[in-house]
Formats: C-alpha cells, structure tokens, sequence
C-alpha cells in the first residue's frame, strides 16, 4: 500500500485540516446527526488519499466540501427512505462558489488557533517533547537524550499530542464558521 | 476518539521517526489493506502532525479572527479574498517567511533555486527538491526529504553541518557538496574539501569522501559505501541549467531529462535505450536530446505536448 507522497500531507495540512472544524458544522447543519458526519469526514479524507496528486485543486476548503456534499449526497441516495425533499433542498446549496467569505477564512485561524491552544493544557513532559520538536525540530533520537528519557517515552508523549489535535479538530467547532443564508434554509426545510 | 484514529496518530509517528524496518512495514501495510479507511485516517494524522509541527505558521498565514463577524458578513470585500488566496501559497512558502530555525523549501519540476541561509552557506536546489532547513541548534541540519541540493558550507567547527537524506547522514563543517536522496540510499558528491557520510543501523561506519570523489551510500546493510574518483563537474553541471554525458546511456539520460522537464521522453524501443551518448546539453532542451540519441540510432523523433518519442529506424 502506498502512503501519500509529502506534498499531500504538506497541502492537507495547510488547505484541508485547518477547515476541517467549518466543514463539520456545515455537515451537522445538514445531517443533524454527528455519527454521520464522522462517517462523511472520514470517507472525504479517504477520497484525498486516493488522489495521485492535489495540484491541480485551486481552494483546499471549497474542495473539501464538495467532497463532503457529493459523499452525503450519495449515502442520501443509498438510504431506500427517499427523503426526496432533502436530496433537492441540499442539491440547492450554493457550493459552486469556491471564493470562501472572509468570515469564513477567518474561522478557520480561530478553529486553528483553538486546536493548537490545547497544546498547552497537556502535561510538562508532553508538551516539552512537542516543543522540541516544534522549536527545535529534534529528532526523536535528540529529543530523548536532550530530556533524558527513553525514545518510546518521546514517541508516546508526541502520540498523545497528536491524538489530542486530531480529537479537538473533529470536536465542534462552535462558532468557528458560518454558513450561507442559502444552506440555512435548505436545513430548515430539510428537516420535515 | 476513535480506534482508527488512536491507531493511525500512532503509525503517523512512527513514520516520522524514520524509516520503519520490514516487520513494521509489513505491519502497517497489514493495517492499511484491512480497511481502506485506514488510509485516509493516517493521512490526517500525517497532516496533524505536521500541523503540530508548523500550526503557528499556518495560522498565521491565514487573516486574524475578526470580532464584528456579523458586519464582515455583509461586506465582503474582494480585498478579503486576495488576502485568502495568497495564503494558498504553500506550507514551503510559509516557512521561507517564518524567521524562526525551522525553514522548508521545495522545487517544481524543472525548477531550481539557490538559497542563502542565515549561516551564511548557500543551497542549491535541484528540481523537484523538498529540504529542511534547521540552524540554530547545537548543529546545522538539513533534510533532503527528497531530491537533491549541493551545499557550500560557511566554516563553523561549533556547529557541524549534517546533511540527512532518509537513513543517511553527511558530516562536514567548512566544504562544498551535494547530496540526491534516491531509492534505496543517497549520493553524495564532494567539489571542495572532505565530509564524512554514514547510515544509521548495522554496518554504518563512517567513510571519509573528498573533493573530486562521489559515493552512494545505501540504506540497506547489504551495500558498502564506496567512494569513486567523479567528474564532480559533469554531475554538478545541473547547477549551470546543463546536463553533460560521457559514454553514459540514452536510457540514463532519458531518466536524466525527465526529472527536469514535465513534457516526458519516452523510447519507442527499450533497446535504443543500450546506446551511450557523450555531450552537453541545455537542462530546459530536451528536444536537442533526443534529437541527438535519435540520430545516433537512425531512428526519429516523434512530438506532441505531452511528449517525446525516440523511434527506432525502421
């Protein structure tokens, strides 16, 4: 199996994770049920890893929610219940536009800010294994002679830091975006 | 969180520590054939990572959050926008701003650049290159992720320069050489004065390459590093936008070309490829390349945007 060349990891970085918190809510606003949207997020990242190469996507963020909207668009359809009214309602939302509204590239550095933020409410040593790293860029090697502690306890403790990023950005993003009038609509009637 | 997530934050980790050996490897390709959601989740976690790493950077590529969301709504400036799309320049471009010791740089296809780092050394990036650049530690590190880069060193016998390239180290402190990451090991060309290259793991000793010689350095223990007498010159000719053959294969110089140029060479017949061809030619004219290896065979040159055929004579 091939893993994602560096250049994808580099772009999903900077043009897809950081939108991750706004694409959530969007998807919430719709589908009302967050086992759904962990679901559609996580089919959205999968479909990102089978690209041979993100080059040509112009907008990070416009392509992740397309992305999002075509994946629930198509469980809707998969769903025998036909929930007709919805299917044409979320057809109806305005996605073509791929030119983010300034308080939604906004939202995105709050959502950013958040997440990062909660780097400082780990414990000492995790957190001084991530600075390391992160000021420093130590090795995992260096990192652990400079603390005085084994490689594993390095490895743990940059897992753990981890694992709580990636938890706080699939966590509610709250305020972090709005959505267009025209969605807030098609959510009102789609739940009838 | 979820199973997945915990298991691909940790694969995501150990990814990053270095090259995983074959029993891990066949592990984490086990994990990943099991259910093809595992690779978009290791993805993320990849990009998390990173994140963690350079999040002060991105975020401060993107606008500062604005109080008044409600009138910013109303008024949506294209101004707005531009900012939004020049932050859609790249994590590498980000990091060329960000003064802090971590830098990363990376080329296009055809692309090269010279940068001067705070040190006062110089790196040449070859094309389709991605470096690391970290100064201000105990010593100077640079990562070649991927590529290569040709190096003059500033003196400084405080702080070594060490050139890492996957599993392979070169040490020098006052010198001129390049390094091209490739697989299954690196290589390494010295133009002035001497550095010292190794490899992590069993049989790493370290071997001493002075100015004129050029080694391969594999990350397998089964190879040895062996240093050669080079024509640095003709190998380094890249830096002078020019590529120089010296009884090397069409074949080679196919590969050759192909790194620097998105319109491919192709060869018709895999045997024109056995062929050995001496001369300069311009890195950005690969029509004048394969011109030449066409003649040489008999044979034609066919073109379209795409590409370039070298056919045999018939």
């Amino acid at each position: 199996m091939q893993l994602s060349p560096d250049a994808t990891v580099d772009w999903v970085a900077l043009h897809i994770l950081p939108h991750e918190g706004f694409v959530r809510a969007w998807l919430m606003r719709v589908t009302r049920r967050s086992s759904e949207v962990d679901d559609i997020v996580q089919e959205a990242y999968c479909q990102i890893a089978e690209l041979d190469t993100v080059s040509h996507i112009r907008s990070g963020k416009a392509y992740f929610l397309t992305t999002a909207r075509s994946i629930m668009l198509q469980r809707l359809r998969r769903e025998r219940v036909v929930r007709i009214e919805t299917m044409t309602d979320v057809d109806a939302l305005r996605l073509t536009d791929d030119e983010p509204s300034p308080e939604q590239v906004t939202g995105a550095r709050r959502e950013l800010e958040r997440v990062l933020g909660l780097i400082a409410t780990l414990p000492p040593i995790c957190r001084q294994v991530i600075e390391l790293r992160r000021i420093h860029g130590f090795s995992q090697k260096e990192t652990a002679r400079r603390l005085g502690v084994t490689e594993s306890v390095v490895e743990n403790n940059t897992i753990r830091g981890l694992r709580t990023i990636l938890k706080a950005l699939a966590e509610d993003a709250g305020e972090a975006s709005t959505v267009e009038a025209s969605s807030r609509r098609a959510r009102e009637s789609a739940h009838v | 969180m979820s199973e997945i997530d915990a298991k691909a934050a940790a694969w995501a980790v150990a990814l990053d520590a270095g090259e995983l050996n074959a029993a891990r490897r066949a592990e984490l390709d086990a994990w990943m054939a099991e259910d093809r959601r595992h690779r978009g989740a290791l993805l993320r976690a990849q990009a998390g990572l990173r994140l963690m790493d350079h999040g002060q950077v991105v975020s401060k590529m993107l606008p500062p959050p604005r109080r008044d969301v409600g009138k910013a709504a109303q008024v949506r400036s294209r101004w707005a926008w531009g900012v939004g799309l020049s932050t859609a320049a790249g994590l590498a471009a980000a990091a060329v701003l960000w003064s802090a010791p971590v830098s990363d740089f990376k080329t296009q296809v055809g692309e090269q650049r010279r940068v001067a780092l705070q040190d006062g050394s110089v790196a040449m990036i070859n094309t389709d290159s991605r470096l690391r650049v970290r100064l201000g530690g105990p010593e100077r590190r640079i990562t070649v992720r991927q590529g290569e880069a040709w190096f003059q060193v500033a003196k400084d016998h405080v702080h070594p320069f060490i050139v890492d390239a996957g599993p392979v180290h070169v040490r020098a402190t006052g010198t001129a050489f390049s390094v091209r990451r490739l697989t299954g090991g690196a290589e390494v060309v010295v133009t002035e004065g001497r550095v010292v290259a190794w490899r992590d793991g069993q049989g790493g000793a370290p071997v001493a390459i002075s100015a004129g010689q050029s080694a391969f350095v594999a990350d397998s223990v089964v190879q040895v590093v062996r240093a050669k007498t080079a024509r640095t010159e003709d190998v380094l000719a890249w830096r002078r936008g020019e590529i120089v053959f010296d009884g090397d294969t069409v074949a080679s110089g196919v590969a050759e070309f192909n790194r620097y140029n998105e319109r491919k060479i192709e060869l018709a017949d895999p045997e024109i490829g056995q062929r050995t061809i001496v001369g300069y030619f311009l890195i950005d004219q690969p029509e004048q390349f394969a011109l030449a290896a066409s003649r040489m065979t008999g044979g034609a040159v066919r073109q379209d945007g795409q590409r370039i055929v070298i056919e045999n004579s018939q």
